[in-house]
């Protein structure tokens, strides 16, 4: 009856779940050798690596990355992120009520690698009004890690998954209703590295695109409820990258050198939206679209879909703002979905030249 | 109706004040349950038992017209020690249960009258509150119609605007370490104060719901209130306060100790 009681209940099927596997094992292990068909091999799961020692995840806020891992083994990943429902501003004047994975939308950056055993533990704060739970889209198993997580205010739960495939993936709440969950922020980004590593840059950053529906139109001030109507109608208010509009702007812009590698781990939590991700005047050298393993050179504008994501690579060849956009161009300049990054060091004429001003992005 | 209320408060508030004093003679007077009749109707739930009716029918009763006061709930306490903390059984009262009391039989805190819900309180202590009122838990079907009433005394379940203005009131509700006293604002039709602006409420069968099937993972409401299974059994999708109240639920153990979480009684 009580939570304790219910994890072990949990347990025990799980236990009864292993002992049926392990049966039909023992059972598929002693049939014939001749019976190519049906080899234990078959039956059980994946090779694993072996795990080596243990640590906790360094988790970081947007636009902020965790450090590239330089282990070449895998590893036993302790993550604990909380659930916090907080008051912030979404734009100037304009407040809201946040349901957030640490504190802040996105939630924190998770960065594993692949064949990495994650513990994973959620917490609910005290504060919290309703419960929540989350779905890594880098789980192998049902639900994502939903159910083993459906945690009420002031609770705790917990679940461990092995990260079998590299990528960039998304995570959110998926508790009833999901949309409303996700549409008050409830998404962040977690980075399976594969074995071999990613190639090496000089700068990494973490932006997340979501959507906001509120009572009063963009701009309104004041404390904004969560709009039913206009969420079911996928018409929202504002757009943004990072959780508020303007939060990668002047002194908050993403700074770079001239020369210098960027990656930027794209995320888009939606809930309804997909993005058509670009960087004003800036071509990625490379992208991998959805996150995924495969590369295309020399794109302008890649989509990222509602519960997905892409990487983007480029090198800074010159200076200058150089200006994120979602290229559905009215969310950018009229809904909030703009940042900016600030790249410095000496112009290269051979390259761009604009007649003696400044360089300056937010050209087209 | 205004001034009759403000008037049975009064008398509330003399009654407290008695069993205050009686706590030092012999027998503990039990405080007034200031409660209203709730009329027979039907309501469709959100999450229908399999196989029960769509339309569940309730019959008449009693409710308290607030939720349980710490005032209340420290009477109980001082009348029954057995339901003090540091003597309730473990099994029926979790380790964080009257966890932000200031000891076992002093709740703290500044308001001198006490008149923020009790919250941190188990299911089984709250039952027994209840009986030792001459009443017991809700059901939660009792609990979700009664709260279905709007200010107009309307059964306004499925009214768009009722769940537009329930999912504000969950929005702005406040903070549970910081709790007002109970009876702000404006009552439902029925006289009801309270039932979504301020705290979550224990029902008699709160668990029931997840407890169908051979176990927890075949069927039951949980599966409902994950994106997984989708929310296909919902009897209105639009209903996200609803979906919300069922969700919190959901996640409730018996051993209590949540800080959100307080309840009232039925008679």
């Amino acid at each position: 009856m009580n939570a304790q009681a219910t994890l072990h209940s949990r347990s025990f099927w799980s236990a009864i779940g292993g002992l049926v596997v392990l049966a039909i094992f023992a059972m598929v292990a002693t049939r014939p050798a001749a019976d190519e068909t049906l080899r234990p091999s078959d039956m059980s799961a994946p090779e694993l690596p072996a795990l080596r020692g243990e640590e906790t995840a360094i988790l970081t806020e947007a636009p902020f990355v965790p450090p590239p891992i330089t282990r070449d083994y895998a590893t036993v990943v302790n993550v604990e992120l909380e659930t916090v429902e907080v008051k912030k501003r979404l734009a100037d004047g304009v407040d809201y009520t946040f349901w957030t994975f640490g504190g802040s939308v996105p939630g924190s950056f998770i960065r594993v690698r692949e064949g990495d055993e994650v513990r994973f533990t959620l917490k609910n704060h005290p504060t919290s009004i309703v419960a929540h739970n989350i779905d890594l889209h880098a789980v192998t198993g049902p639900g994502g890690g939903a159910k083993a997580t459906f945690t009420g205010p002031g609770q705790e739960t917990d679940f461990t998954f092995r990260a079998l495939n590299p990528g960039l993936y998304v995570y959110h709440c998926a508790v009833a209703p999901v949309g409303m969950h996700i549409a008050n922020g409830m998404y962040g980004l977690i980075l399976v590295e594969p074995e071999e590593g990613l190639p090496e840059v000089d700068r990494e950053f973490y932006v997340m695109q979501g959507e906001f529906y509120t009572e009063g139109r963009y701009g309104e001030p004041g404390h904004q409820p969560f709009s039913y109507d206009k969420a079911l109608a996928e018409n929202p208010d504002y757009v943004v990258f990072n959780g508020s509009v303007g939060s990668m702007v002047g002194d908050r812009s993403l700074q770079a050198q001239v020369g210098e590698k960027i990656r930027l781990f794209v995320g888009n939590g939606g809930p309804n939206l997909v993005s058509s991700f670009h960087v004003i005047g800036e071509i990625f050298d490379n992208v991998y679209p959805e996150g995924g393993t495969t590369v295309n050179r020399n794109v302008q504008t890649t989509l990222v879909p509602a519960g997905g994501s892409a990487v983007t690579e480029f090198r800074a060849d010159v200076p200058g703002t150089f200006i994120m956009v979602d290229h559905s161009i009215f969310r950018a300049f009229d809904k909030g979905a703009l940042g900016m990054i600030e790249v410095s060091g000496h112009a290269t004429a051979a390259i761009f030249t604009d007649g003696g001003a400044a360089a300056a992005g937010g050209g087209h | 109706m205004l001034r009759l209320r403000r008037v049975g408060r009064v008398l509330v508030t003399a009654l407290l004040a008695s069993s205050g004093s009686a706590v030092e003679g012999q027998a503990p007077v039990r405080p007034a349950a200031e409660a209203v009749v709730v009329p027979a109707g039907r309501y469709v739930p959100l999450f229908a038992q399999p196989g029960a009716p769509r339309e569940v029918a309730v019959d008449a009763f009693r409710m308290d017209v607030h939720p349980v006061s710490v005032a209340s709930f420290l009477a109980f306490v001082q009348a029954t020690p057995a339901w003090r903390r540091d003597r309730a059984p473990a099994a029926l009262a979790g380790a964080d249960y009257l966890g932000d009391w200031a000891s076992a039989d002093d709740p703290g805190g500044l308001d001198p009258d006490r008149r923020h819900p009790v919250t941190r309180v188990s299911w089984f202590a709250a039952r027994a509150y209840c009986a030792w009122r001459g009443g017991r838990l809700p059901t939660t079907d009792e609990w979700e119609y009664a709260a279905a009433f709007d200010e107009s005394g309307a059964v306004a379940a499925g009214d768009p605007d009722f769940n537009r203005w329930l999912l504000g009131v969950y929005q702005s509700r406040p903070s549970s370490d910081a709790l007002p006293p109970v009876g702000r604002g404006v009552p439902n039709g029925l006289g009801l104060h309270d039932l979504h602006d301020l705290v979550w409420e224990w029902t008699e069968d709160v668990n029931n719901q997840l407890l169908t099937g051979a176990g927890r993972d075949d069927r039951g409401i949980d599966r409902q209130l994950f994106c997984a299974a989708g929310s296909t059994d919902a009897t209105d999708l639009t209903n996200y306060a609803g979906f919300l109240r069922y969700g919190v639920r959901a996640t409730l153990g018996g051993g209590g100790g949540e800080p959100g979480v307080g309840f009232r009684c039925v008679y």
